[in-house]
Formats: structure tokens, C-alpha cells, sequence
């Protein structure tokens, strides 16, 4: 018990040290930018402790889609082009300098920065750049590449000389910019890459931090790269990233001030972490990626018939969604993420069949829909559902709320591996699921899931109509018109109940006040380099 | 009785078979796939194709015969080399090494706190039985069984938070490089185990210290006018304790794998935590190396145990 | 649901049925008298048993009725114990999973304890190789940790309460087993037994008639403790994610999921069914020690 005494004192003394170093920090909404206490200089120095749930199964980025894989290992490398911290929808340089795209939108010549070194010592060159992205576009045998997709409409890459990489299009593309800006697509070095075949046990890259030590089950340790190419930074001294999967404990953690930084699932875990410490901490809130949605098995009776289809969609109260499966802690919306640039307006969304207000009209429109389809009785379903509690809720609700039309749901709850293998074999009725897309853009989403020959289309649902103008948009450079397309698209496609979306969720990073210059990326998966982040500290 | 420890021994060799051969087969009928595991990511963001997964599954040899993928890794085992994981590549022998000191530490740490909570408490309950005493030492004892052990350990993190917002340090200490650390670490997730395990040893040793107490030599003890404590100690204890030593090896059995929950909770890299996320994973080789190494272990305990046995109770004979 | 009833109306009829001497009230006030905490411990069970029989009357809403505008109220007059994620109502929720967990226990005992106890009581009987066999076989099945047994059955059969039965079932066994098979190794010692044989009573008649009956207060105490482990069991394979599917009131789910991930917002929501599960997994091990002293046969009458 002694240890607990000198633990608590040492941990006031802390706490003062914190309170003096605070210039009031807020919660800042979403926008604006956070965590920069005006006049503050930046300085040198500390670690970041950080959170991550589990532990990366390898440390390929290419091949991975986990967040588990991306926070520990991004901040070692650098992209061609990243995100603007302080701007999602805009890219802005990074190992390119510049770019330039032709007149037909066929051809992007990118100038990459000089005197840039791996961390084993060997120059970064135009060929790491197209060894990387050839990799990613045409995966050798034996390596995953799941954003290979975004990348069909490029033709080659060249390489004109050692600091120039053209990349050669078969058709315009506008979304080849935003993609490559990905967090997943770091420039590797070329002769790892020849000499392993893989990254999966290497972490060699451009970035402002090495890769020091992955003790499994325990934490991922990184530290400064002395030689980073932006000079000044990075200003931290090294990153720690523990892994805890409890997430009780992870918010002890966090209040205990042994975790600087933290994504709470729950906005009230954040509220509970602000009531605890007050000014000493920040909440970011963005509008996520993430959704929750009802897949419909349009292979399998009645399901083909878009009128039960459309009854499903009228039954649910999407305003209870938001209150029972977030509580409050999100937003209606389409199939492009709600709140981003390509989505349709939330007026029109609450115009449209499902979305609209007077919930019992809707249900007797339903309720007579399935009537004309045959089931004037309504029918039983089985819902394919995921074990655990980020899944069975939304079972639970959309289960009470199907039988509000007299169709009547089992819930076949099974384990993760046991789910997916069922989905992607296309074994179920219905498939209430949460899931994240990695960028706001028409061509990653619809691509992803809701063309006739998407990898992710569980519905099965086919509209020639969207797929035509999804070619259209995708080769259209004007970004106001590509936006009237894309809308138009969205909403063909929403009504055919291809997916039935019920929330979209707002999403957090909570940390302390005296980590500065950390801004939340609407993507978890942007934004994770952390080379422009400091510690305050008295 | 060498005779019985080599035959004992013998009889390891089809148990283990078993064992091995359940455990293939019980992961191979599971459905779902490590490949689709790693495609779709542990949260299942990712997207699968078909072909991907089935790329992936030739890659990990998947696709061998079952026979062929069994004999494969039991050469291996045999080698004690059982290969690596499959979802992270990394041999599961180092991993392994690294782990299990952590488990085994836990598990004789909160056996040795549940003994000293238990049978001091269980002798005092069996020899004043029906009194004060016995009701509040039972009353308290069995509370700690009846509180779930993932509620405990919750309530123990939550307490700690808002008493003192304090936990023990994240991550994990090398006794030898930290003991103090290494001790602020361990000493909670021991104390809530053997806590938790203390209220079925104290039963177990007052019931059968009640048993042994009425038996004819105990009486003969009495008339002979010995005293109390040298009759519970020397006399009654030592019979009083078969039981308690057969309970506290299948607890120790079950620590070694079945401290999940406690390891969850309190961040503890250990072998529990290491099997039900390979489980999860459909990680094949490392859950059958666990299962089985779980196997050895268990069957040794037992002859151990029965041993113990033979030394403690004479009337027991090896035949 | 009538399954599930009639199996606690049979345990209940066993349990009163045990003490069979005349003066039934006399000897249950001397019980009580005797085991204070044993009479706390029953009179726990009969209030479980009672609720779960009854849980129709004693629940004031439909324990599966979801109410969007009630989410996560506080414990209060309309809601004593408050509500959950779901604003379905804590407390006919609890009620109702009274029965669910004495379903699960019940059965699971029923099928592991007992088949445990009686390849015990085989085993520690006879000895030799058929003893040999029967620990090997139940060091194999003791080898498996309790998860992978259990994900096992849920590999092969589903996910349901059923299988959560026998996979906890499963569990109990191998425990029951060696404890039985250890005190019939003791009994075996007895002059009695030694007596019986040799007055030429044959193996199946000392087993059964000298053997078993002091076996039935070990399997008392065994069979009680496992009532609670069997309910924590399937708390604990709730916190893995492997428990009795949603949305059934099951105690161990409401304790775990969703109660946990609230548990700073709505501490009620693991507050009461906590006290749920530690008042019964008490109750039945304070009731077996009682059992445990009244029906020991040494210890009768003195």
C-alpha cells in the first residue's frame, strides 16, 4: 500500500505541474483548429503515450486494413501527397514537392524533394516511389493489396529521373489524388522491398520516427528520427503506443494520466474523462467514417423484391437509431459520409422515403407495400449478427423494429470469424453490420460497395443506371459538376435499398491539454504521422 | 511406484495424442478462416474477394490435405519448434517464452494468496464450527467467489481511478530490471485471483478438516489429552489438505490458460490472452501449441498431485 | 418455459425432500436456528425460485420492450431499477433472467456434475485400469481451457442457451470427477467397506450401498458450488463475447456487454444484475455448507 501513497503524491505534484502549464482548452467543435493554446512556442521534447487496441498482426501497410496496423507504424513513413491537417479535403505536398496534371487529366508528374534518406541509410528516389505504388496496383503473388481498386484507372508508372514519377492514366481521374494521399500508401524502399518480398517484419521508411521496439500484447515503442528531411521536426522525442484491448481500463489509463491520447467508442466516456479533469483535457470531435447499416440479401426470397426491401427501409426510425445505437452521437445519411462534400444535403435525405419524419405513415406505407408483394402477414428472417457489443445492438433494435411490420427476426449472433465467413460466402437474410470506409470520395466508396461487381456488395443488388454514371463521374475533372453527378447517383442508388443506412457515427481522439498541435482527421487513418505534435510541460 | 511413474508417464504419450488430434479437428470444424481473418482486419474493416482469400490460404497452406497440414506440425512440435503464428508470422516458441513466466508467475502467486487466505480461515471455520467465528469468515470468504471476476477487476480499476487516480503502470516490467514496478503491476490482477479462489479452498478446507476431526485417530489424539493446536496442526491437517491440493492444481491448470480475464483487465501479457485472440483468429498452429503445452502441463500436475497423494495420506498404495 | 420450470420445481422438491423426518416446520426452525447462514442461503433460493416461477406477475413491463424515449433512466418510481441502453426496464429484466439463470445452472450441473461424479465414483471404486482410463480421459478433457471447450461447441453447434449449458456443463466435469474420485478413494480405506466385501457382498451392492451414500454429501456440496459456478461461468463467457445470445435477459450477458462499455454513465445497468448473480452464486454456497453439515452421515446426530 506504501507504493500507492508515493504513487498518489508523485501524481499531484503532476497534476500541478499540468494546471500551471494549461491556457484554457475547451472542447473545440469540429472545424476549428484545437489543442493550440495561442502564443504558445513549440518545444522539444517527451514522449507521447498513446492508446491502440491490439496488437498489428504485421507491419505491411499495404496489406493491411486495420487501424491496429496504421497508428504505430505511420508515423515512420512518409506519403507522395498527404492530407492537409487543417483542411480533410485537401491534399497537400509531402515527399512530392509539386505536381502537375495535363490538360486531359491523363497524366500527373510528381517532383519529389531531395536529400531525403530511408532510415537504413538509403537515399529516397523516384523508384521507391513506383516500386510502392506497383506493388499496391499489382500485387505480386503472395501479397493482399486491398486498395488495389482505387488505383484501376492508372495505366504505369514512370520514372523520367531519380526525383520525377509520372503516373500514366487510361481515362481522367480525380480521385487519383485524394487516394494516394491515403494513410495506407507509404513509399517504402525499393531494395526491401526486392530484397523480402514484404514489409511485414520491417518498418523502414522516410519518417520523422524509427521504429524501436513491439513487445506483443504490450506496446509499440517509437523514437525521433534525428535525420527527418522537414527540419525542426519532429519535436517529440519518441512515441509509445500501449495496447490495451479493455477499454474500462483504457479510459483509467487516460484519466490516470499514463495515456496522453485515447479514441473513446463513447461519447460519454469522453464527457466522463472531461467531468474528471476538466481543462486538462481536449475532446476532438469529428463526423467519422463510420456507419451502421442493415445489408439486405437481394439473392435470396423475398428480398429481390425491391417493394419488401423498401418496406424495411420505412419501418426504421432512424431518429431512435441515432438516440439507441449512439445515443445522439450521430447523424442521418446517405451512402457517402454524412457532413463530407459529396453527400446530399440534409434537407433532401429527410425527404426521401425512410428518412422522413411522420414515422407511423411510413409504416403503414410499408405495411401495405408488403401487402401488394404477398405478405399482407408479414414473415420470419434470420439476421446474421456479429458476437460482441458493437454489433448486437444494432440486431436488438432493428429486430424491434422490423416487427413493427410483422416481419419477425432471429438473431443468429456468431463470432467474428464465423460472421465474416458467412457474409462473404453471402449465407444470410439479413447482415445488420458496422462498417468504416477510408476516404470520402464517390470512386473509393461506390467502387467498395455498391457497383454490380463490388467486392463488398453483400446485397447483391445490380443498377446498371448506377454503375453508368459512376463511370461518368469518376472521369469528371470540374469538381462542381462531378458533385451534381455524384448526387445524382446517390440518390438512385439509396433507393435501392442496396444497403438501408442507419446512422452515421461522430467519432473522437481525446488527449491532454498539453499535447499541442494534434488535429483529428475525419479518417482514422489520416493524419497519424504526429510530426508536427509537441508536449507542453511546465 | 517408479513402475507407476513410468507407466503414469506412458500414458501421457496417448493423452497428448488426443489432445492433439481434438484440438486440430476442433479448429479445422470452427467456421471462418485466419486468411479471411486478415484480410477482413480483427475489427473487420477490410474488404475480401474470393480469390484473395483463396490466394491467401494456398500462401499459408491452407490447402494441404488435413492429414498432411497435422503431420506437418507435429513433426514440428516434436522438433519443439511449432512454427509461427499465422496471422503475424512470428514463431510462436519465442513468443511462447516470452509469455508464459508472466502466466505461471500469476497463477502460483494467486494460488499461494488464495492458501493464505484460505486455510488458516477454513481451519478456524471447521474447528469453531457454527459459530461467530465460522459464519463471518465463510460469509466473507464466499463472497469473494461470488463476485464474477471481470466485475471485480472492473471495480478494482474504476476504485483505483477515482480514489487516486491512479492504475498500476501500463505495460509490463521485468522483475529484474523493476521489482518495485513490476510489483505495482502484478499485485492487483493476483490479489482479485486469489481472492476469487480463496472462497473455494476455504470450503474445501473446512469441510475436510470437519471430516478429518471426527475421524477415530483424532479421537484417540484427544483421549490422549494432546492439545488442540497440536492436533489440528500435526495430526489433522495434513489428511485435511489432500483435498485442498487436488482443488488448488485444477485452479492452477485452469490459471494457465484461463486467466483471460484477468490479463484482459489488467494489461498482462500472458498466455490467456495470447490463446483467446488466436482462437478468435483462427491462428491454428498457435492455438494447437497452446492446448497442448496446456496438456503437458496438466497431466504433470496430476501425477504430481498424486504423488503428493501417496506421501501425505499412507493408506493410499500405488498399484 | 415449461421445461425450465418444472426442472426448478424438481429441485426444489429434492431439496425439501432431503431432511424427511417428521416435524417438518420443527426441524426447518432448527435449521435455522443451527445455520443462520444456511437459512439466509435458502431463503435466497426459495425468493429465485419463487421470482423465476413467477416472474410473469412479479415483472412490471415486458422485459424485451424497447423504449427510445426512456433510454438509460435512472432507478426511480417508475423504474426501480432503472433502464438500459434500450430503456428496457433493469428490473423485469433481472426477474426474468432468473429464470434463464437457473435454467442454465440447473442443467449444467445436472449434466456435468453428475455425470463427473459418477465416472468418479466408478473410477475411484474399481481403480486399476479402469480408474487409469477414466483420468486420462478426464486429464485430456481437464487439459482444454474453458474457452476452447466452449468455442468448440459453439464451432459445431451453434450459438444458443443450449450449448451454453453444455459447454459449461463440460467444464463442471472433470472437477466433479476427481473430488468424488478422491473421497472414494478415502471411503475405500474404511473398515466397513473392507467388512462388507468380506462377508461376500458383491461389488456393485458395497459401491451402491456403502459407497455412494457417503458420496452424497460431497455431491451435495459439489452440485451447490457448481449451481454458482455454472451461473458465473456463463457470466464469464459473457465477457468474452461467448454467453447466452441477446436480446435474452440473461444475467450474466446483462452484467457484461453493454453494461460494462456504460458502466461510468449508467452504473445501475451492471450494479443490479452484479447483485443479482453474487446474491444467488452466495445463496447456494451457503446452502450447501449448511447441506453439507446437516446430511453428512458422520456428523448426523451429534
Amino acid at each position: 500500500m506504501a507504493g500507492k501513497k508515493w504513487t498518489r503524491r508523485e501524481f499531484l505534484g503532476f497534476g500541478t505541474a499540468f494546471g500551471l502549464a494549461l491556457v484554457g482548452c475547451a472542447p473545440q467543435p469540429a472545424g476549428q483548429t484545437s489543442g493550440v493554446a495561442g502564443g504558445d512556442q513549440p518545444r522539444y521534447g517527451g514522449v507521447l503515450t498513446a492508446w491502440t487496441g491490439g496488437d498489428p498482426p504485421n507491419y505491411d501497410l499495404h496489406q493491411n486494413s486495420t487501424y491496429m496496423v496504421l497508428w504505430p507504424l505511420a508515423p515512420c513513413y512518409n506519403l507522395l501527397v498527404q492530407f492537409d491537417p487543417q483542411d480533410p479535403n485537401r491534399v497537400i505536398p509531402d515527399l512530392a514537392e509539386r505536381w502537375e496534371v495535363t490538360r486531359d487529366g491523363k497524366v500527373y508528374t510528381f517532383y519529389l524533394k531531395r536529400g531525403v534518406k530511408f532510415h537504413h541509410g538509403k537515399p529516397f528516389k523516384a523508384e521507391d516511389v513506383k516500386a510502392s505504388f506497383e506493388r499496391i496496383m499489382r500485387p505480386p503473388k503472395g501479397i493482399v493489396s486491398p486498395r488495389q481498386g482505387a488505383f484501376a484507372a492508372v495505366d504505369g508508372i514512370e520514372t523520367p529521373n531519380d526525383y520525377t514519377v509520372q503516373f500514366v492514366l487510361k481515362r481522367p481521374n480525380p480521385s487519383l489524388l485524394p487516394n494516394i494521399a491515403q494513410g495506407w500508401n507509404v513509399i517504402y524502399p525499393k531494395d526491401i522491398l526486392d530484397a523480402k518480398g514484404d514489409m511485414k517484419n520491417d518498418a523502414v521508411g522516410t519518417g520523422p520516427f524509427k521504429f524501436k521496439e513491439h513487445i506483443r500484447g504490450v506496446s509499440i515503442e517509437l523514437v525521433k528520427n534525428p535525420e527527418y528531411h522537414v527540419s525542426g521536426r519532429p519535436y517529440l522525442d519518441g512515441i509509445k503506443y500501449f495496447i490495451i484491448p479493455d477499454p474500462n481500463t483504457a479510459l483509467s489509463a487516460f484519466i490516470s494520466g499514463q495515456l496522453l491520447m485515447y479514441r473513446p467508442r463513447l461519447k460519454g466516456d469522453a464527457e466522463e474523462a472531461k467531468r474528471q479533469l476538466g481543462d486538462r483535457i481536449v475532446i476532438q470531435t469529428v463526423q467519422g467514417y463510420s456507419f451502421d447499416t442493415l445489408n439486405v440479401n437481394a439473392r435470396r426470397k423475398p428480398w429481390d423484391d425491391p417493394r419488401v426491401r423498401l418496406a424495411v427501409s420505412l419501418a426504421i426510425d432512424r431518429a431512435a437509431a441515432i438516440q439507441v445505437l449512439a445515443q445522439g452521437d450521430a447523424v442521418i445519411g446517405g451512402f457517402m459520409p454524412a457532413g463530407g462534400q459529396w453527400a446530399l444535403p440534409e434537407e433532401e435525405l429527410k425527404k426521401l422515403p425512410g428518412y422522413r419524419s411522420n414515422k407511423a405513415q411510413e409504416i403503414e406505407e410499408a405495411k401495405r407495400l408488403l401487402a401488394e408483394a404477398g405478405y399482407p402477414n408479414g414473415f420470419k428472417a434470420s439476421m446474421l449478427t456479429r458476437k460482441g457489443a458493437d454489433f448486437e445492438p444494432i440486431s436488438v433494435f432493428l429486430k424491434d423494429q422490423l416487427a413493427k411490420i410483422g416481419i419477425e427476426a432471429s438473431l443468429d449472433v456468431l463470432e467474428s470469424a464465423a460472421a465474416y465467413d458467412r457474409l462473404n460466402k453471402r449465407e444470410f437474410d439479413l447482415a445488420p453490420w458496422g462498417h468504416a470506409i477510408a476516404l470520402d470520395d464517390p470512386d473509393a466508396v461506390y467502387g467498395e460497395f455498391y457497383l454490380c461487381d463490388s467486392v463488398r456488395n453483400y446485397s447483391g443488388i445490380c443498377d446498371p443506371e448506377v454503375d453508368a454514371l459512376f463511370e461518368k463521374q469518376s472521369q469528371t475533372m470540374d469538381v462542381n459538376e462531378r458533385r451534381r453527378l455524384v448526387q445524382d447517383m446517390e440518390r438512385r442508388a439509396v433507393q435501392t435499398q442496396s444497403k438501408i443506412i442507419l446512422v452515421w457515427r461522430l467519432d473522437r481522439t481525446i488527449h491532454w491539454a498539453t499535447v499541442r498541435n494534434y488535429r483529428r482527421h475525419p479518417s482514422l487513418y489520416n493524419n497519424q504521422r504526429m510530426e508536427d505534435v509537441w508536449l507542453a510541460q511546465a | 511406484m517408479t513402475q507407476y511413474v513410468i507407466r503414469r508417464l506412458l500414458m501421457v504419450i496417448p493423452v497428448l495424442f488426443g489432445v492433439s488430434v481434438i484440438v486440430f479437428a476442433i479448429m479445422r470444424i470452427a467456421p471462418g478462416d485466419v486468411a479471411t481473418m486478415i484480410l477482413m482486419g480483427s475489427g473487420g474493416e477490410g474488404g475480401a474477394s474470393a480469390e484473395a482469400i483463396a490466394k491467401l490460404r494456398e500462401q499459408l497452406g491452407l490447402n494441404k490435405p488435413y492429414h498432411v497440414q497435422y503431420a506437418e506440425f507435429m513433426l514440428g512440435l516434436l522438433r519443439l519448434d511449432p512454427g509461427n503464428s499465422l496471422w503475424s508470422g512470428q514463431p510462436i516458441r519465442q513468443e511462447l517464452a516470452q509469455r508464459l513466466p508472466i502466466t505461471v508467475e500469476v497463477a502460483l502467486l494467486a494460488i499461494l494468496v488464495s492458501w493464505v487466505i484460505a486455510i488458516p480461515t477454513g481451519i478456524l471455520s471447521a474447528i469453531r464450527q457454527d459459530t461467530w467465528v465460522d459464519w463471518i469468515f465463510r460469509v466473507v470468504s464466499i463472497a469473494g467467489l461470488a463476485v464474477p471476476v471481470f466485475w471485480m477487476g472492473t471495480l478494482v480499476i474504476m476504485a483505483l481511478t477515482y480514489c487516486c487516480r491512479w492504475i498500476p503502470p501500463l505495460g509490463y516490467t521485468d522483475p529484474l530490471r523493476d521489482p518495485w514496478r513490476h510489483f505495482q503491476q502484478i499485485v492487483w490482477p493476483t490479489l482479485v485471483l486469489g481472492f476469487f479462489l480463496s472462497a473455494v479452498v476455504s470450503r474445501m478446507t473446512r469441510s475436510a478438516m470437519l471430516e478429518v476431526l471426527r475421524e477415530d485417530y483424532i479421537r484417540t489424539a484427544w483421549a490422549k489429552g494432546l492439545r488442540e493446536r497440536v492436533i489440528v496442526i500435526r495430526h489433522a491437517l495434513k489428511n485435511a489438505l489432500l483435498p485442498v491440493i487436488t482443488l488448488s492444481s485444477i485452479q492452477l491448470g485452469n490459471l494457465m490458460g484461463g486467466a483471460v480475464i484477468t490479463e484482459t483487465i489488467f494489461t498482462i501479457p500472458g498466455v490467456g490472452r495470447y490463446l483467446v485472440d488466436a482462437i478468435f483468429h483462427r491462428d491454428y498452429p498457435v492455438v494447437q501449441t497452446i492446448v497442448i503445452m496446456l496438456a503437458v502441463i496438466f497431466v504433470f500436475l496430476n501425477l504430481v498431485v498424486d504423488l503428493v497423494y501417496g506421501w501425505l495420506d499412507p493408506r493410499i498404495r500405488y498399484t | 418455459m415449461t421445461e425450465q420450470v418444472r426442472s426448478v420445481d424438481a429441485q426444489v422438491a429434492l431439496a425439501g425432500r432431503l431432511p424427511v423426518r417428521p416435524g417438518i416446520l420443527r426441524r426447518v426452525l432448527n435449521f435455522a436456528r443451527r445455520k443462520p447462514t444456511g437459512a439466509i442461503g435458502a431463503a435466497i433460493i426459495f425468493l429465485m425460485v419463487f421470482t423465476a416461477v413467477f416472474a410473469d406477475y412479479i415483472a412490471r413491463y415486458d422485459p424485451y420492450l424497447i423504449r427510445t424515449d426512456k433510454l438509460f433512466t435512472p432507478p426511480g418510481p417508475e423504474f426501480w431499477l432503472g433502464t438500459d441502453d434500450f430503456g428496457r426496464d433493469l428490473f423485469s429484466r433481472i426477474v426474468y433472467g432468473s429464470r434463464i439463470s437457473l435454467y442454465v445452472g440447473i442443467l449444467a450441473v445436472l449434466f456435468g456434475t453428475t455425470n463427473g461424479a459418477l465416472w468418479g465414483l466408478i473410477s475411484g471404486y474399481f481403480g486399476g485400469r479402469t480408474d487409469f482410463i477414466i483420468q486420462r480421459v478426464m486429464d485430456a478433457l481437464m487439459a482444454f481451457p474453458t474457452l476452447v471447450l466452449a468455442l468448440a461447441i459453439v464451432a459445431a453447434l451453434g450459438q444458443s442457451t443450449t450449448n451454453v449449458i453444455i459447454a459449461v456443463g463440460i467444464v463442471l466435469t472433470p472437477t466433479a470427477n476427481r473430488v468424488i474420485r478422491s473421497v472414494v478413494l478415502s471411503i475405500k480405506q474404511n473398515v466397513y467397506i473392507e467388512a462388507a466385501r468380506a462377508i461376500g457382498a458383491s461389488e456393485l451392492r458395497v459401491m451402491f450401498l456403502h459407497v455412494l451414500p457417503n458420496c452424497v454429501a460431497p455431491y451435495i456440496i459439489l452440485a451447490t458450488t457448481a449451481l454458482g459456478t455454472a451461473i458465473l461461468a456463463e457470466a464469464s463467457l459473457s465477457f468474452l463475447g461467448l454467453g447466452t445470445p441477446p436480446p435474452e435477459p440473461a444475467w450474466g450477458s446483462m452484467l457484461s456487454g453493454a453494461a460494462q462499455r456504460y458502466i461510468r454513465q449508467a452504473p445501475w445497468m451492471a450494479i443490479y444484475p452484479g447483485i443479482a448473480i453474487s446474491l444467488a452464486v452466495f445463496a447456494f454456497n451457503m446452502f450447501g455448507d449448511a447441506l453439507r453439515d446437516v446430511l453428512d452421515p458422520k456428523l448426523r446426530g451429534r
